[in-house]
Parts: C-alpha cells; structure tokens; sequence
C-alpha cells in the first residue's frame, strides 16, 4: 500500500509500525488497519506543519486509538443493521465447541467486539496506558516518562482501566472466563 | 500486609513488575484473603482476554522517495488504495455524465434520422394515414414532450416521443 502525500514529517516512520499494531488490534483487520495508518499519517503531517507533538509516541497511540475506535464504531452500526435484516436462527440449538475456522473467527470478532466497547468506554489516558502495558509491553516509568506524568499517576490509570474492562466483561456475557 | 498495601501492589503485579520481598509478601496475602485473590485473579484473567486478540501481521515499511510503502512481508499483495482517493470517483462520475450525455445525444440523433427517413421517403398509403390527433412525426412528437414536460432529460423527452411514434403508427391514441 502506498500512501500518498509527502513524507517530510520527521520521524513517523520510526512509529508506524506501532500505529498499525494498535489499529490492528482494535479493528482485526488488515486492510481497515492500513486504512487508520492513513489517516493517522495525514492528521501527523498536518499537526507537525503546526507543532510537532511533544510526546510524539504518545500522542500517536492516543490519535490511533481513538481513530481505529471511531472506525470500529461505525463497523459495527453497519453490521448491526446487516443483521437487522437477515431473519434470526433462535430456535437453533446453540454449540458448545467451536468445530471450525469459521467459528473461531467469529468468537474472535465477537470477543474484540467485547473488549473494544471496553476500550471506548475508558478515559483517553487509561486506554493508551492499558494498550501501552499490555502490547507494546512498557514499563510503568517508562510511561510516566512518555506521558509526562508521575508513576503512580500511571499506576492508578492502569488499575482503573484493568477494573473498567473487567466489569465491562464481566457483564457483558464473558464472565464464564473470568473468575 | 493488609489489604489496603494489597491493593497498592495491583498495578506492579498485573504489571509483571512486582518482585523480589514485595512480591512474597503479595503472594502470601493473596493466599489468604479471598476477596483479594479474587480481585487479583479477575485482572489476571482480564489481560489475559486483552492478549487474546490476534496480534497483527508481519509487515514491512520502506521509502520510495517522497512516498511510504507499506508491505505485507509474507509475500500477499496487499492492494493499493484500500481507500480509493477523492479525485478517483469525482472522474468516474464525471466520465459517466460525459457517457450519458454521448450517449443521449447519439440516440436523439440516430432516433431523428430513423423517424425522418421512411416518413419523408415511403408513400402514403390511403387509409394509414394517422388522424390530426395522433403524433404524425417524431419532430411534433418531440416537441409535445418538450411542451409537457420541459424540465425532462433530452434522452426521456427522445424517448417519450418515440412511444408516441410508435402509438401513432399502430393507431392508439397518446395517452
């Protein structure tokens, strides 16, 4: 894929790769993760013809969260209106093991369907701490450090966040694998 | 250890940064305590739901002047333009109008040559001939659809005046 427009931006290469982590991870898919690079690039060119951001990584997994969000947002109310039209199988039995690929696929796009409404329920900073701990495996001063804040500041965001998804899960139907 | 310094220590444990005495001392609390080792197991077992998603695929970037090229390192080729740009459809649709109006324009044209030829050339026959009320030739018709409907396409107008033809030819009134 080939993105269009100049690259005099300093320094997004060093991070795309972790854009299309944290886009990938939310949206599931190839193409729809490209898509988010895309705009994440555009929005990076115009923000450095401004101001480069002082935290560029930071900033970066803060604009590709929310864009891959939005994304996943608008994925989902269109799928929810697919459905809305194609007749219901509830008199059919439900399956208790997934025999094929096709149904691990789909377990898979309903758990992220799961844990992205988690995800857009948290606050900006509890989600980049989230992502950052869990995918980009950084250390609690490291964050700080990124973030501009205090480590316990981090601390109190990752625990927030972790609780937040718990709850959200745990009602939400995934409670048989949580304890 | 209480479990208020229990709580303090979530974040290094679900972490992995909690070690050495600390982490004894945490381990040993949440032997313990149910509802602490509960709390900490419900979390564990969250980032472990978190880490479940599929990661993303191998990919590669490289720079090919002024342009960012991203590639699919197995080897899949990944298409161009997952999105296509702006201009791209703003010229389809142009392209089409461009089409539509050839192709209005040719059909009005071709349908005046075909009404005017055999009117203009074959001879009258007594008893064929259509009564004052009928459309006699694709021209009047044309023009009672521009009367009638002067905000009309070209192409409808062409189009309801040929049915007229027609009708007047097998000798059914215009509606």
């Amino acid at each position: 894929m080939t993105f269009s427009g100049a690259t005099s931006s300093p320094g997004f290469e060093a991070y795309i790769h972790d854009v299309y982590g944290w886009a990938y991870r939310v949206l599931g898919h190839h193409h729809d993760a490209l898509d988010v690079v895309q705009d994440v690039f555009l929005k990076w060119n115009r923000q450095c013809a401004a101001d480069l951001p002082e935290q560029p990584r930071g900033w970066l997994r803060r604009v590709t969260l929310n864009r891959a969000l939005d994304v996943r947002r608008a994925q989902q109310v269109r799928t929810a209106a697919q459905r809305a039209q194609v007749p219901t199988d509830a008199g059919r039995e439900p399956r208790l093991a997934m025999t094929n690929p096709a149904e691990a696929e789909e377990s898979q796009r309903a758990l992220r369907d799961r844990l992205t409404g988690a995800l857009a329920e948290l606050s900006d900073m509890q989600r980049s701490v989230l992502v950052a701990k869990v995918y980009d495996n950084l250390t609690f001063a490291e964050l700080a450090e990124e973030m501009g804040v205090a480590v316990s500041t981090v601390k109190t965001h990752y625990v927030r966040a972790v609780q937040a998804v718990r709850d959200r899960l745990t009602t939400g139907g995934v409670d048989e694998v949580l304890p | 250890m209480n479990c208020d310094e229990f709580r303090l220590l979530l974040a290094e444990a679900w972490g992995g940064e909690l070690a050495g005495p600390a982490r004894a001392e945490f381990e040993a609390h949440r032997q313990a305590c149910t509802a602490c080792g509960r709390e900490y197991d419900s979390g564990r077992a969250t980032l472990d739901v978190l880490r479940e998603l599929s990661g993303p695929r191998a990919v590669r970037l490289r720079r090919e002047g002024a342009r960012l090229v991203f590639e699919d390192v197995a080897g899949v080729a990944a298409p161009v333009g997952g999105r296509r740009p702006r201009w791209a459809s703003v010229s389809r649709y142009a392209a089409g109008l461009l089409l539509a109006f050839v192709g209005g324009y040719g059909l009005h044209a071709g349908l005046m040559l075909s009404s005017a030829g055999p009117v203009s050339s074959a001879p009258a026959e007594v008893g064929a001939a259509p009564s004052p009320r009928l459309d006699a030739t694709f021209e009047a018709a044309l023009a009672r659809a521009h009367y009638r409907n002067p905000t009309a396409s070209g192409l409808a107008k062409c189009v309801t005046a040929l049915a007229a033809v027609g009708r007047a030819g097998s000798g059914v009134a215009p509606q």
